[in-house]
């Protein structure tokens, strides 16, 4: 059997895909059974992954508890196995997958899980300058039309069709999450970083859209058409977002 | 010849305020490589404080260099720009395999013991060594089964490894010992069988003593047994860098560095009553 058979058939023993028979074929015996050894790896695969996924969605495992949460994490691992390098991303799916596999009597489980992603991402999000209130000063009536505001790589913008902040805030402090009445209604979210502290707010539809457009970097322009709503407001109330994301340290790049 | 760098720890989230905000007493700190590969915030931070200190190691975990699955370019290309960025000491990562059908398993898998397995990792040694610029330590990994194809013993392997790649190796000692349970051989056996020359850092590390089966789990103190072994390996090896991992159930920081003070201790000990190989060389050129 070639080095690529050999470790093809133990990754399929291991991580599940194959059942586990007929071991002894590739696996010495001894104190313990070819079975038993492979069986040694199918438990550290599957508890080191799910221990991962408990702690990066902490709040999703308190609303579930454990019992609960391992069928989430068996299913997910199995549909999403990890594709990255790092731990890190393991995670990355599982939003999705509760949106499209809800849970009874938690249909809103999705929008909680998409916080705790955003808000850890947001919290290992590269470094990066911040401009200061000063770079305001750029933005002038000859230079409006030119300039280009970056935000920094921790920024992320959430649309939930339910308000979770309630809900996070009492699991953060231990209360029970059944005593937390949710409200159905669309709302968007901004996460970002300041310094090593991670905050999320809620935002009007009009602003999370400049944020989803400064993320990448966007012309003033193209920030105002964004609260086009406001009509000949539109402006100001453009340039009272960017005040307060500058203010609150979101904002990278001020460039004329 | 890799550098001594006396006595570390492994850099974990429990300690990271005092990494941060202290002057913890250890001689050097090794940081998991994956943890810092372009990401920024407070990990990234005590990670720049703690360089600043003292010297830090780099040890990766999903290197994969026993997989027949290709390296990963955007892998390395990270390690690459993380080992630019922090100057690591060392730079270390496991001799084993753990990515398939194009998924990581994030576990650290024995390879079989052949020829054609010793060629493939060989050839991906030098290629890693290439790309990074720097020679890498391999780690051996404790396990929990042997290959029914494999031909050579795991000492023979590790040993042909080092000679053929021109690599280093990161000695665990608790792993040998571990194995060595699992699979009854003599764990001095297999450290009288690495070259000494290419040996550039010692792990020591807790287990779970099953009695059928030892456990590699990073939690606890180093046994009674890992200790004698690591007497031993300072005898034969010398005055390598020596690192405590406890990963699990992470104790108080005084209780880690208590645990880097004995190995300190021993090693201490053992030179006192024993020419090692480095400081039988030190003499010989006074």
């Amino acid at each position: 059997m070639s080095l690529a058979e050999q470790q093809s058939q133990l990754w399929e023993w291991v991580v599940g895909t194959a059942p586990v028979r007929d071991t002894a074929v590739l696996i010495k015996a001894g104190a313990l059974s070819p079975d038993e050894r492979v069986n040694v790896y199918a438990e550290m695969y599957w508890l080191r992954l799910r221990d991962v996924l408990r702690d990066e969605f902490a709040q999703v495992h308190a609303v579930l508890g454990d019992e609960n949460f391992d069928v989430l994490a068996a299913k997910y691992v199995k549909a999403h196995p990890s594709t990255h390098f790092s731990l890190n991303w393991l995670g990355q799916h599982l939003p999705a997958f509760l949106k499209a596999h809800p849970v009874d009597g938690a249909p809103w489980l999705w929008a909680l899980a998409e916080l705790e992603w955003a808000r850890s991402q947001s919290f290992i999000a590269a470094d990066s300058a911040v401009a200061p209130p000063e770079a305001l000063g750029l933005v002038t009536p000859e230079t409006a039309d030119s300039v280009r505001f970056t935000l920094t790589p921790s920024v992320r913008v959430l649309r939930h069709d339910v308000d979770v902040r309630p809900l996070f805030r009492a699991i953060a402090d231990g209360q029970s999450w059944r005593d937390v009445p949710l409200v159905a209604a669309p709302t968007a979210l901004v996460v970002f970083r300041q310094g090593f502290t991670v905050f999320h707010d809620a935002v009007s539809d009009a602003e999370a859209t400049a944020l989803e457009l400064g993320v990448n970097g966007a012309m003033l322009p193209e920030l105002c058409e964004a609260f086009s709503e406001f009509g000949d407001d539109a402006a100001p109330r453009a340039f009272q977002a960017i005040a307060s994301w500058v203010n609150e340290g979101m904002v990278a790049r001020v460039e004329v | 010849m890799f550098p001594s760098l006396g006595h570390g720890v492994g850099l974990r989230n429990r300690h990271s305020s005092a990494f941060l905000e202290e002057q913890p007493r250890v001689d050097f700190v090794e940081a998991i490589a994956e943890n810092f590969m372009g990401l920024g915030g407070r990990p990234r931070a005590v990670l720049e404080k703690t360089r600043r200190d003292r010297p830090v190691v780099l040890h990766g975990v999903s290197l994969g260099i026993g997989s027949v699955e290709p390296l990963d370019p955007a892998y390395l290309t990270q390690w690459k720009a993380l080992i630019d960025e922090v100057q690591p000491a060392l730079i270390s990562d496991h001799l084993c395999w753990g990515r398939a059908h194009g998924h990581y398993s994030h576990d650290l898998w024995p390879v079989p013991y052949t020829e054609e397995c010793l060629a493939h990792v060989v050839e991906r040694v030098s290629r890693v060594q290439d790309v990074l610029g720097r020679r890498i330590l391999l780690e051996n990994v404790s396990s929990y089964l042997e290959f029914r194809a494999s031909d050579l013993t795991e000492w023979d392997f590790v040993a042909e490894v080092a000679k053929r790649a021109d690599c280093g190796l990161l000695l665990d000692v608790n792993n040998v010992y571990v194995s060595s349970r699992n699979h009854g051989f003599d764990p001095k056996t297999y450290l009288d069988a690495i070259p000494a020359d290419r040996v550039g850092q010692f792990h020591l590390a807790g287990h779970q003593d099953r009695g059928h089966l030892v456990i590699d789990t990073h939690e606890g103190h180093v046994s009674d047994a890992v200790w004698e072994l690591y007497r031993h390996a300072v005898r034969r090896f010398g005055d390598v860098s020596c690192l405590i991992e406890w990963d699990e159930g992470v104790p108080e920081l005084p209780v880690l560095l208590a645990e880097s003070q004995k190995a300190r201790s021993v090693a201490a000990e053992v030179s006192a009553v024993t020419p090692t190989r480095r400081n039988s060389a030190l003499e010989a050129t006074r």
